[in-house]
């Protein structure tokens, strides 16, 4: 198909370019086929996580074992000092990073510097330049090159995985909810990880993919609790920013007609936009090409035209994009409103520019807030609050947790006695009990005293409650913050030094790693519960991996692209099957039930339409969608439910069933009444092509028709790549023809039964789908007189609950 | 993922000796329930079951409470707080007063209260997690899970949860459901609408249809070679072919409708409960968290969680599961036995537990504190204050939990162990 001069041509002369997700498809004909062509069979050449695990291949091991004998002296450091966090065979823990194939550790001097400087996180004191050098040395031979991590690159290769074809299949409808078309699909295949890159390339720049982006972070910082109406703009100050609620003086909701519509428009688009603040910046750093590590460092929040006036600012001096409000209306009713108030609605909410945000009124007007990415942004302080007595510590542990990878709440420590010291004056800094992790958490509360309960900023001289004297200094990972100009700055300090912690990376690549593939990290092996040894072997090869995931990341200048490019190539994406190691690998290869949003996303992919009533605005499955199925299928709402349902009860064994009886409904007439060439679930049969004539005879050309077509829906919603006369598709044709059959006796046993010839009226076309017009008698779908179509409904049925459907 | 579940998968897989799964499919109808009540954020059992007053505390740190010791109420042998005096509109204290004697009058003779009980935390998610397993290590099932696996782990809402701590370690899957309005439509996947004779597809190509995805999904099991998705499929033909599937009767029972808060949630739970589609629920009540203005804060909370306890039991009753049922109700961890700056109180270790139903010999309190909130040393028979005894933990409760649902030396039981020793302390 690729040779086909046809493709090339309309490749060419398509030049639309990410207008919408459906172009996708059309971008990587016009844009990369003719690049990929001059590159054609060449091997994916960067410096990648695979080829990195390649080095250390099952034949490599000999060079890569230990020739060094153990440090004794660094040896007995360890256990006194390290080994409480970062396990006795340097494994890790949830307080601790692995130090096998240690991914920051670098040379013997930089190690031996970053243990004098930082470690032990309770207390830096505790190990000087020489413990620290001999703890570097025993750990560098111990842990890093060691057999152990030689072995984990060969039990990666027990990993058989998927063919390119079906990884670009099931990446693009993870990332940008977009069904590839098959031959699309087998033209990349053909250059192997290197066509991967290239449709990755394209997939990364769609909108969805963003949406996507901030669907895994969201997974992770919880933004989407304030969407709900003015959840979010009533966490403002009414008196630092007193346009929050802007729209109120522009239109007004008392009345139903078009202003209310405008006002609840100008509402829902500030409001998402300043409760998405974080997911925003997130996506905007990534769409820019920026580091990674500014999510952190970002002296700047990010703004749409809606939510910039918010903070004071004038969307025109801006320079928003417009959308297009003839072709694609705001609102419905836009149409009604006087052209000064079409104006306020004509801005493209999707378009974030960044902006430094000044305190607007009340007795801190003027105050210019110091950025420190997501970390200063009202509603992540909001989502993670603190108390007079909490003292931003439950800030700190939030940071820790999502940012550093570290349970500081797994830090060991013997807390048998009482969980309360009453008989020390300040037990956080004198009881040896509390201080192990207080003296972790508490420099890194201490820096956010400029930010109060609310999330908002003062100047900490001009406070009336003064820091408590019985907080540790401000700083982290026992190093303190220099006063000198930070000292009403000390979370953009914070933001600097957490990017500069390899546990950053870690962090980073495993929200990505957990995001894509929808399951958690391997915990690391706990003598606690008696970790064997293939337990290790899993922890450890799965760690090898992940390990050269963050150098990609890090040495892409913090391009998270990268990290997902190699997390998808890599073999715990694609498992498909294992040929060793069996044991080992009892946990690898994606097995995800998919989250409501990415079973939404899906049908809108394969059938054109949202799961939904013609009058709803929301799919069935969407988060918002009051009365939907969200919550039933194991959404979260990002409030009280934080986290997902991955196993399947029977409610939404139901919910699958429902889902397919009702999809299989709304696309069957609506998919015929496509022109042929459009339709996206039967371009290759009519609706009334059926196995056998009028007269029961066999018809071959008709079976043939209906076999390509069975094949192509194989594609379509499982990324099967069968042929007409697989195991497969046999199957799937007996469905049809059991239907088929079964309904033609149901006919013939009651021939004047009128419902028996024709589809259920929900599922039927009388009207068009845009216009809303009523048809022509002949271009209705409704009759069905020789039960195809209802045949092909069962299949469609049969399809869409299907554990390929369903699941990842 | 943790080692417990790197175990599971393995298992399932053949590869290894693992242990079994969970309970095989249970043939009869679930006839023992279990609900779990969590008050969330931390609550204070000085305001409810373990009642101090406003004698002064010897550090100088003020009272423990804001109510005098004279004005504590008994019903029977248990004590229970009045409304503070700092709750200063009269009408609301009025109502707090009675929402507290109703609760205790009305249940104290089924009633349990644990004092004393020392959850050795006091961070919420260790706390919780502590509360409602036993143990502080991650990975531990909730009680409820555990006693939804040990029955009947592929009904289609075993273990109903609202929130709190419902982890499962995948022994059974947990079911959440937001309204009552989408039962019919589930129940009956080929009628367009509910109570329509109108279908989809005619009944017996529908049939036909389901015949050929369950041939379908043991198609794909058997061919599977990754462990990880051969145990999803199992799992989705394990709910996908439980005989019980009646969500009408759900419907019906609902009535199309529930309450909101938790009183919504103990009507979901007793009609999963009474259609035999349940077997535990985890029922939620949030708002415990008052570092500032504790009493006007708190003790709203309070009396909004025994209203619910108390509709619960009344629904439990009026189905005639009353004597089926084991309520039991708790929170992270107590709140200190002293006011900070701000009114407020904050996290304390020590806590209460209170239970109900089933297998409980109520009008009793056993455990204990001291007049500053700290946990005693108690007899492990008698339970009464003993220097040389225990302190009573979480995980305390929970072997005795185990022991009321039957689990204890079974393979769950073995699989999740609680260090701590089986004690009396429900009969």
């Amino acid at each position: 198909m690729a040779s086909d001069p046809r493709r090339t041509d309309h490749a060419i002369s398509n030049q639309r370019i990410f207008c919408h997700l459906r172009n996708v498809r059309a971008f990587l004909l016009s844009v990369a086929l003719p690049l990929l062509m001059v590159a054609c069979g060449g091997d994916y050449s960067g410096n990648s996580a695979q080829a990195e695990l390649s080095a250390l291949s099952c034949a490599g091991n000999a060079s890569l074992l230990p020739a060094a004998s153990t440090n004794v002296v660094g040896q007995g450091h360890y256990v006194k000092q390290c080994q409480s966090c970062h396990g006795a065979s340097g494994d890790g823990s949830p307080s601790g990073p692995s130090l096998v194939g240690c991914t920051s550790c670098g040379d013997i001097d930089t190690l031996t510097n970053r243990i004098a400087t930082t470690m032990p996180t309770a207390d830096v004191t505790q190990c000087d330049v020489d413990c620290a050098r001999e703890t570097a040395d025993y750990i560098l031979t111990a842990f890093k090159q060691n057999a152990t991590f030689a072995d984990a690159s060969c039990a990666i290769e027990g990993i058989e995985v998927m063919s390119p074809e079906r990884t670009l299949y099931k990446a693009s409808l993870n990332l940008a909810g977009e069904a590839l078309e098959r031959d699309d699909a087998e033209f990349f295949a053909r250059s192997g990880d290197g066509g991967i890159d290239d449709v990755l390339d394209v997939v990364m720049e769609s909108p969805a993919f963003y949406e996507r982006l901030k669907e895994i972070y969201n997974d992770r910082l919880h933004q989407d609790k304030y969407l709900p109406n003015e959840d979010a703009l009533n966490l403002l100050d009414s008196n630092e920013f007193p346009n929050r609620k802007w729209y109120s003086s522009v239109a007004s909701s008392s009345v139903a007609g078009p202003e209310r519509d405008l006002y609840y428009f100008l509402r829902n688009e500030t409001n998402q936009a300043i409760a998405q603040e974080a997911l925003e910046l997130v996506a905007y750093v990534v769409r820019k090409e920026r580091p990674f590590t500014e999510i952190l460092t970002a002296d700047f929040t990010v703004v749409n035209a809606y939510s910039a006036r918010v903070y004071g600012y004038d969307p025109d001096a801006l320079g928003f994009a417009t959308i297009d409000t003839v072709a694609n209306k705001p609102f419905k009713t836009f149409d009604q409103l006087p052209a000064g108030l079409q104006q306020f609605a004509r801005y493209d909410p999707t378009d974030f520019r960044e902006v430094r945000v000044s305190i607007q009124g009340g007795s801190k007007a003027g105050t210019v807030i110091p950025h420190a990415g997501v970390l200063t942004m009202p509603m992540f302080l909001n989502r993670f609050p603190t108390t007079n007595t909490n003292l931003n510590r439950h800030r700190s542990r939030m940071v820790f947790e999502i940012f550093l990878d570290t349970d500081i709440l797994q830090i060991p420590g013997s807390r048998e006695a009482a969980a309360v010291d009453e008989s020390s004056a300040s037990p956080t800094l004198t009881n040896p009990d509390c201080v192990v992790c207080h003296k972790v958490m508490d420099p890194v509360a201490s820096l956010f005293q400029n930010w109060d309960d609310r999330g908002r900023y003062s100047l900490r001289r001009l406070s009336r409650t003064p820091w408590p004297a019985d907080m540790y200094y401000r700083g982290i990972n026992g190093k303190i913050m220099p006063l000198e100009s930070h000292v009403d700055n000390s979370v953009q300090w914070l933001g600097a030094e957490l990017v500069k912690d390899a546990r950053f990376a870690r962090s980073t690549v495993k929200t990505l790693y957990e995001g894509l593939t929808g399951q958690k990290a391997l915990f690391p092996p706990s003598d606690l519960f008696g970790a064997d040894s293939v337990e290790r072997a899993a922890y450890t090869a799965q760690r090898a991996f992940l390990g050269a995931v963050e150098r990609e990341l890090i040495n892409s200048q913090w391009n998270i692209k990268t990290a997902i490019k190699e997390i998808v190539k890599g073999p715990y994406f694609r498992a498909e099957s294992i040929s060793a190691n069996e044991a080992i690998h009892a946990t690898a290869g994606t097995a995800r039930l998919l989250t409501p949003e990415m079973l939404d996303r899906k049908i809108v992919a394969v059938t054109g339409k949202a799961w939904k009533y013609s009058w709803q605005s929301r799919s069935k499955l969407h988060k918002l969608e009051s009365g939907g199925y969200n919550a039933l299928y194991g959404g979260m709402d990002s409030n009280d439910v934080t986290t997902r349902i991955t196993q399947p009860n029977g409610l939404m064994a139901a919910v699958q069933e429902r889902m397919a009886s009702e999809v299989a409904c709304q696309s069957i007439g609506r998919d015929f009444y496509r022109p042929q060439q459009d339709r996206l679930l039967f371009p290759l049969v009519t609706k009334d092509q059926a196995p056998v004539d009028e007269d029961g005879n066999s018809d071959p050309a008709g079976e043939a028709a209906i076999r390509a077509n069975l094949v192509h829906l194989h594609w379509k919603l499982f990324g099967d790549t069968v042929t007409s006369n697989s195991p497969e598709v046999n199957e799937t044709y007996a469905v049809f023809m059991r239907a088929f059959e079964s309904g033609n006796e149901l006919r013939a046993s009651d021939p004047n039964n009128w419902s028996l010839k024709r589809l259920y009226s929900g599922c039927a076309i009388q009207k068009d789908p845009v216009t809303d017009e009523t048809l022509a008698e002949a271009d209705k779908i409704y009759l069905d007189e020789r039960y195809v179509m209802r045949s092909w409904q069962t299949v469609l049925n049969y399809m869409f609950s299907d554990y390929q459907f369903l699941y990842e | 993922m943790d080692r417990r579940n790197f175990l599971r998968m393995a298992a399932a897989s053949g590869m290894t000796l693992g242990l079994p799964m969970t309970a095989s499919l249970a043939n009869a109808a679930p006839n023992r329930f279990w609900v779990s009540v969590h008050a969330s954020g931390g609550w204070d059992p000085t305001i409810l079951c373990d009642p101090k007053g406003d004698a002064a505390r010897s550090d100088g740190r003020g009272a423990v409470n804001n109510f005098a010791t004279a004005d504590i109420r008994n019903a029977g042998s248990i004590a229970y707080a009045p409304a503070s005096a700092s709750i200063t509109d009269a009408v609301v204290r009025a109502e707090i007063d009675a929402m507290y004697d109703t609760f205790f009058q009305t249940h104290a003779g089924r009633l349990l209260v644990i004092n004393g009980v020392d959850t050795r935390t006091n961070s919420h998610s260790t706390g919780t997690r502590t509360t409602w397993s036993g143990s502080a290590d991650l990975g531990m099932p909730a009680f409820a899970a555990l006693a939804a696996a040990a029955s009947a782990p592929n009904e289609p809402m075993s273990f109903l949860t609202n929130g709190g701590y419902d982890y499962t370690d995948g022994i059974v899957a947990a079911a959440r459901v937001s309204g009552s309005g989408q039962f019919s439509d589930l129940a009956n996947p080929n009628h367009p609408s509910a109570g329509s004779n109108n279908r989809y597809l005619p009944d017996t190509t529908f049939e036909a249809l389901a015949a050929s995805k369950r041939q379908r999904l043991e198609q794909l099991m058997s061919t599977e070679q990754l462990p990880q998705r051969k145990k999803m499929m199992s799992d989705l033909f394990g709910v996908r072919s439980s005989g019980r599937n009646n969500l009408d009767a759900i419907s019906q029972k609902l009535e199309g409708r529930t309450t909101s808060g938790l009183k919504g949630q103990a009507e979901m739970a007793v009609a999963a409960f009474s259609t035999g589609l349940g077997v535990s629920a985890n029922l939620v009540t949030g708002g415990f968290d008052t570092h500032g203005n504790h009493d006007t804060s708190h003790y709203p909370r309070m009396r909004t969680l025994l209203d619910g306890v108390h509709h619960l039991w009344t629904r439990l009753e009026e189905e005639g599961l009353a004597d089926r049922t084991t309520v039991v109700i708790s929170s992270d961890f107590g709140r200190t036995p002293y006011y900070n700056s701000g009114n407020g109180k904050d996290h304390w270790n020590v806590t209460s537990v209170m239970a109900m139903g089933a297998g409980i010999r109520g009008g009793r309190t056993i455990g204990a504190t001291d007049p500053e909130f700290r946990a005693l040393r108690v007899n492990p028979q008698t339970f009464l204050p003993d220097s040389s005894g225990i302190v009573l933990t979480p995980g305390h409760v929970h072997r005795a939990l185990r022991r009321l649902a039957g689990i204890e030396s079974a393979d769950l039981d073995r699989r999740y162990p609680i260090q701590a020793d089986t004690l009396n302390l429900f009969s």
